[in-house]
């Protein structure tokens, strides 16, 4: 998929490269759960392989999309049309073709770099690590959501904390923990499945105290020329009640062509151009 | 004879005594005035300068404002009322972003500033270390705060990128000019200010009215905040307004800690110069136990005993007090036009509570500074005769007679 969805998927669902040590994990069942909940273990090969193959449904080795974002806040609503590249887990670049005030804006994300072109003042800023925790182009997502998204793995423990009916669906339940020496955003992160297609349908994000902080919800699946995969995807902060971003995908081309020098600085601001 | 005859008296047959113990005291007098005064002056220079360049002496916000500076929380200016409290104001606006420049960047508090209304509550203006002020001509120049400038190591005539999101959601970005580094004001400006004029501000954060934040700046060196607080309510209704003592608390402490600074320096300055008087007080009775024995024979009650030594005390205290007076204040006047620069001990500017330290420090000659010292002269002289003057009341008359 798409560069940036795919960056912001990493950051839910790719827990997975070899699980270490296990946390304490706490079953997320509710009253109305009606499956079997599974009790962590030292490390699940299960949730590894299930993450995997989501992100596999997402990624190739190289992809091209064609998107729009919706942004609603209680100040402004807008809608952004972005175009993106993506090449390996570590290299990004979002375009933004309108509205024509941000059109030419451009973001490069470089393994842990993220440089912005700005076609106003023909400049390329890299954004420090004060700007990290800072909205992406006025978005609910942060810089940091670009950055980390691709460490997920490296950060977080996976495990299957149910499987089962839940509100009528049959749910498959992926838990990520920080591993203990992690320097992390999030507490817990919590993403439901659905067991027959193994679409993710929805994240919760929680802070370090566990209250929840965010959640992500993914839409209706669609068929992108013979890859199926959720067309929408849905950001709500929990502290902002009625705001939300949500992207939008037109177009996916998953194992399209992309050169290396695509995610150059200096195709960055001629792209801008 | 009454009591204050008889001690008059007796400070004249012991004129080089009353010298030297009332010498001794107005020297000590002197240099806890003085002390007093550069004190004085230390923290008027600090206060002034947080009302010169960063709180003025009252600031208007939308309640909640300060902890969570919105760039959507504005007030709606009131000209109109605002100009009829009679007193300075100006609005300033608040926004937060990136500044880079080449490789470097930092973080930056942008304020948008009225450039005419400015200078009437605040010296900003006059603190540029290089370059020059804000003009409104040049829309596209700014003025950095000092350690910003050198994280950036921006000078004059430097070309920034300026980055933010809009209120409108969209990216502000925009190019301009360092025309000027300020000089150290407060730890926030030299961090991160980054000062503007309103029309830059409004037009880059697409900010068409309203302010973040109104100054106020009361005429006079100590006006009644109180008083300005209620007009800037008045004229701005629903504002949370707050005095320059609520807006920087630590640095409101740091005034109040000044009077016990004062009075644990004139506690032990004052008990040395007790001790004085005690000594000499003690032997001024010891020497005269046979006078008191006869005053005591001749009827005199030991009240009056206890006046005569009382009053010469307080003669002495008052030939201190005159001595203490004139040199203190003398000393002090001289260094409030010539003041101390140890600068030469700082070479690197310095803030105190999150304000600018200025190592340049005058005396100011106040009525607090001045008679407060003298207060407690008297009172400790009357304090260290007490008991000489109890042994003289209390004396035996019979036996003081007999005393060798």
């Amino acid at each position: 998929m798409l560069p940036l969805a795919r960056m912001l998927l990493c950051l839910l669902l790719l827990g997975s490269s070899p699980p270490a040590r296990a946390g304490t994990i706490q079953p997320a069942g509710s009253a109305a759960d009606s499956g079997a909940t599974q009790e962590p273990g030292d490390s699940d090969p299960r949730a590894v392989a299930l993450l995997r193959k989501v992100d596999d449904l997402w990624r190739g080795d190289a992809s091209h999309t064609v998107m729009s974002m919706r942004i609603k806040t209680v100040h402004y609503e807008r809608t952004l049309k972005l175009e993106a590249w993506s090449k390996g887990k570590y290299r990004t670049l979002v375009n933004i073709l309108a509205p024509a005030k941000d059109a030419g804006t451009a973001t490069l994300k470089n393994n842990d770099a993220i440089y912005t072109y700005l076609p106003r003042t023909d400049r390329t800023i890299k954004l420090n690590a004060g700007m990290m925790g800072g909205s992406w182009m006025g978005s609910h997502f942060t810089n940091d959501d670009l950055v980390k998204g691709s460490r997920l793995s490296e950060d977080y423990i996976s495990h299957i904390t149910f499987d089962g009916q839940r509100r009528g669906r049959a749910i498959t339940e992926v838990t990520l923990l920080p591993r203990p020496s992690a320097a992390v955003v999030w507490g817990k992160i919590v993403t439901q499945l659905d067991s027959g297609t193994d679409f993710p349908i929805e994240s919760a994000y929680f802070d370090e105290d566990m209250h929840p902080a965010r959640r992500l919800v993914f839409g209706e699946v669609k068929d992108f020329g013979g890859r199926s995969a959720p067309a929408t995807m849905r950001l709500e902060p929990a502290d902002k009640p009625g705001e939300w971003t949500e992207l939008d995908y037109q177009t996916l081309q998953v194992g399209a062509a992309v050169g290396d020098d695509t995610f150059s600085l200096a195709r960055l601001q001629r792209r801008g151009r | 004879m009454n009591a204050a005859h008889l001690a008059l008296r007796n400070v004249e047959r012991k004129r080089a005594r009353l010298l030297v113990t009332a010498g001794a005291m107005g020297v000590a007098g002197a240099l806890v005035i003085f002390f007093s005064c550069l004190i004085n002056g230390f923290y008027s220079t600090m206060v002034g300068n947080v009302i010169d360049n960063e709180t003025a002496h009252l600031q208007a916000h939308v309640p909640g404002w300060r902890g969570d500076p919105d760039l959507y929380a504005t007030l709606d200016l009131r000209p109109a009322a605002l100009d009829a409290t009679g007193l300075a104001w100006a609005p300033r606006l608040v926004g937060f972003g990136l500044a880079a420049k080449g490789d470097a960047s930092a973080g930056v508090e942008l304020r948008g500033l009225d450039l005419l209304r400015e200078p009437s509550v605040s010296r900003l203006n006059t603190r540029v270390l290089e370059g020059a002020w804000l003009d409104p001509a040049d829309p596209h120049g700014v003025v950095l705060g000092r350690r910003l400038a050198q994280k950036l190591a921006a000078h004059p005539g430097d070309e920034l990128v300026l980055l933010s999101q809009a209120a409108d959601g969209s990216t502000a970005n925009e190019l301009v000019r360092v025309r000027g580094v300020l000089q150290t004001v407060s730890a926030g400006t030299d961090e991160a200010g980054l000062l503007v004029g309103e029309a830059f501000f409004r037009d880059f954060f697409v900010l068409p009215a309203g302010f973040h934040e109104v100054a106020l700046r009361m005429p006079g060196d100590d006006p009644d905040l109180e008083a300005g607080r209620r007009a800037l309510a008045g004229a701005l209704p629903g504002a949370e307004v707050l005095t320059w003592k609520e807006l920087l608390p630590a640095m409101a402490a740091l005034v109040r800690f000044e009077k016990a600074v004062l009075f644990v320096f004139m506690t032990i300055a004052y008990l040395a110069v007790g001790l004085v008087v005690f000594n000499a007080m003690l032997m001024s009775v010891f020497e005269r136990i046979r006078e008191f024995g006869i005053m005591k024979a001749l009827g005199v009650s030991p009240g009056r005993v206890a006046l005569v030594i009382a009053i010469e005390a307080l003669i002495e205290a008052g030939l201190a007090a005159l001595l203490a007076g004139a040199l203190g204040t003398g000393l002090a006047q001289y260094v409030h036009l010539h003041p101390l620069d140890l600068r030469r001990f700082m070479p690197q500017s310095a803030t105190i509570a999150g304000m600018a330290f200025d190592p340049v420090i005058g005396a100011v000659v106040s009525r607090d500074a001045t008679l407060l010292p003298l207060a407690f002269l008297f009172v400790l002289s009357l304090l260290a005769v007490a008991y000489p003057a109890y042994r003289a009341a209390t004396l035996d008359p019979l036996a003081a007679l007999h005393h060798h």
